[in-house]
């Protein structure tokens, strides 16, 4: 993803509040190895980080974190790479195929309610749990965060995304719940 | 190294065997009972639940395989996550061919093997047909409009032709008076020389059976000179074109007839006529009339021609007389005397003159009326 967006001064209110100059221009700046690196990078990093926060905070809090920078990175990922989408079925098309193209996950919809606005999705071969063991607890916090940033940026609307199967809790995909919050 | 088998063990290993089977029974069966086993507690409660989990995944299968997709799955693990993954996708599908039915032909399944293949291409040919029938239903709502507009312009067609009938048929039967009332022979004749229609008064005339004039032959009017008349002044009118005024004698009822004659091509679409008006009109009495007013002006001439002999004749003697008697007298009007006769002698040498002209217009009406026949039953050459 060569996204390389200037806005002014990269920090502003706090030291790292985000914004796409943290991507930078990754072509210029790893012209030998790329844009890819391993799954094992990010969840290394994920994991290791999500150990330090919890001693930090306590487990709790170490979430709700994770999950508002889950959110945050959702809205922006559609600002700046779904960008548009008129209808539903279009957002939902967009979202599937950026996912897909940068190896983030494979999404589907289970089910849509578009009355009551709440809907049952899937997030196969995800970052952060496929392959992982069964430990008893869903671990995708992150998930639950960038999929309810995804649909408050497209609808305008706020969202609670809950993760219900996880491959942590024993199952093979990622399955989320997500309900408008009235 | 197998472990020998000691007594203390052969009851732990019965144990083992009838726990085994029990499940064993419960995969093959669907259930199992484990009361009559003999196990601890705890044992048999770490059956039970086993058990009662093997008995959650018949369930749960048996509803996916009759494509329930309702039931809600709790329980976890390996087997139970896959049972889970292979009800999302299913979930998945159904939401997918929904938006199919509704009209989204973007739908692709991914990763999903050969039931992805199938899927899409069989998405992408609804779509195509979907594609061809909008097509097809557009050319038929355009073949539609067009067969609309051009009934529409037929039916304004007819009703103006039937108006355009109806002043015909007036205009017809307008004309149809016109002709069978008027005192003119009017007959259509067709290239065939047939009479194809004869009014009233030239069927009187020449003797035409009104009812048969469908069907009789030129050839067949009676006196049949006049047929074979109208035969030759035909000829021409249908070869050219062009119409033509002819003046024929005709022998009726002991006497003879004058017949001017018109004839009028009736031009339709080919370039020669198919058919001719004949007009007839009886001129026997202007004929008789005009002959009459040459009979009279002729015999006036030759009256006014003798009269003027008469008094050529008359009047040169006499001036010869004095002309004489003055050069015998020579006095002194004798030459005033000979000028005056000599004038009066060139006005009577034009007399002569005017005679010799009304002599050539008298030869000409002559000629005109008959080859000289006797003005007053003499016979004149």
């Amino acid at each position: 993803m060569g996204v390389c967006l200037i806005t002014g001064n990269i920090a502003n209110e706090g030291k790292y509040k985000f914004t796409w100059d943290f991507i930078g221009d990754i072509k210029s700046g790893r012209p030998n190895l790329g844009f890819t690196t391993r799954l094992e990078v990010y969840r290394l990093m994920q994991y290791t980080l999500r150990d330090a926060l919890e001693q930090e905070v306590g487990t709790k809090t170490a979430d709700r974190i994770f999950y508002n920078a889950g959110k945050l990175a959702g809205t922006e990922f559609y600002r700046m790479v779904i960008v548009n989408a008129p209808d539903l079925n279009t957002f939902i098309k967009k979202c599937q195929d950026a996912l897909q193209a940068m190896g983030i996950g494979i999404l589907r919809i289970e089910k849509s309610d578009l009355e009551n606005l709440s809907f049952i999705l899937t997030v196969s071969e995800d970052l952060d749990c496929s392959g992982l063991p069964d430990i008893g607890f869903v671990v995708c916090t992150y998930d639950e965060g960038f999929i309810a940033g995804l649909l408050e940026a497209f609808s305008g609307k706020k969202f609670h995304v809950v993760e219900i199967d996880c491959w942590c809790t024993g199952d093979r995909t990622c399955r989320f719940t997500a309900d408008l919050i009235r | 190294m197998i472990p020998k088998k000691n007594h203390s063990m052969s009851g732990s290993d019965d144990e083992v065997a009838a726990v085994l089977q029990t499940i064993r029974d419960a995969l093959a069966k669907g259930s199992a009972n484990p009361a009559n086993l003999p196990l601890s507690d705890q044992n048999r409660q770490t059956l039970e639940a086993l058990l009662a989990d093997l008995a959650l995944l018949d369930s749960f299968s048996f509803h996916l395989s009759n494509g329930n997709l309702s039931p809600e799955f709790r329980l976890r693990g390996k087997m139970a996550g896959n049972l889970k993954a292979l009800q999302a996708n299913l979930r998945h599908i159904t939401w997918q061919a929904q938006q199919i039915t509704q009209g989204d032909f973007t739908q692709r399944i991914s990763f999903l093997g050969e039931f992805s293949l199938v899927f899409n291409s069989m998405v992408e040919r609804l779509e195509y047909a979907r594609t061809e029938r909008e097509v097809h239903e557009q050319v038929l709502a355009n073949k539609n409009r067009e067969l609309t507009e051009e009934i529409e312009e037929r039916k304004r067609l007819s009703e103006h032709l039937f108006v355009t009938l109806e002043d015909l048929k007036k205009s017809e039967e307008r004309y149809r008076a016109i002709a069978e009332f008027s005192d003119h022979g009017i007959f259509i004749i067709s290239r065939e020389y047939s009479v194809v229609y004869v009014n009233q008064a030239a069927s009187r005339f020449m003797n035409i059976n009104p009812e048969k004039k469908s069907v009789q032959p030129v050839d067949d009017i009676n006196p049949p000179f006049l047929g074979d008349r109208l035969h030759t002044l035909l000829e021409p009118v249908f070869t050219t074109g062009r119409g033509l005024t002819s003046t024929i004698e005709v022998p009726h009822e002991g006497s003879l007839r004058w017949l001017e004659t018109t004839i009028i091509p009736l031009i339709t679409r080919d370039p020669l006529p198919t058919e001719v008006m004949v007009l007839t009109h009886d001129i026997t009495e202007r004929v008789m009339m005009e002959k009459e007013l040459e009979k009279e002006g002729i015999i006036q001439i030759e009256k006014n021609m003798e009269q003027f002999q008469i008094l050529n004749d008359q009047i040169r003697n006499p001036l010869q007389v004095i002309l004489g008697l003055s050069s015998l007298e020579k006095g002194p009007y004798t030459d005033k005397i000979a000028r005056e006769i000599n004038i009066l002698n060139s006005l009577v040498a034009r007399l002569d003159e005017g005679w010799v002209e009304s002599e050539k217009v008298r030869k000409f009406l002559l000629r005109h009326y008959r080859h000289g026949e006797d003005l007053d039953n003499n016979i004149c050459s």
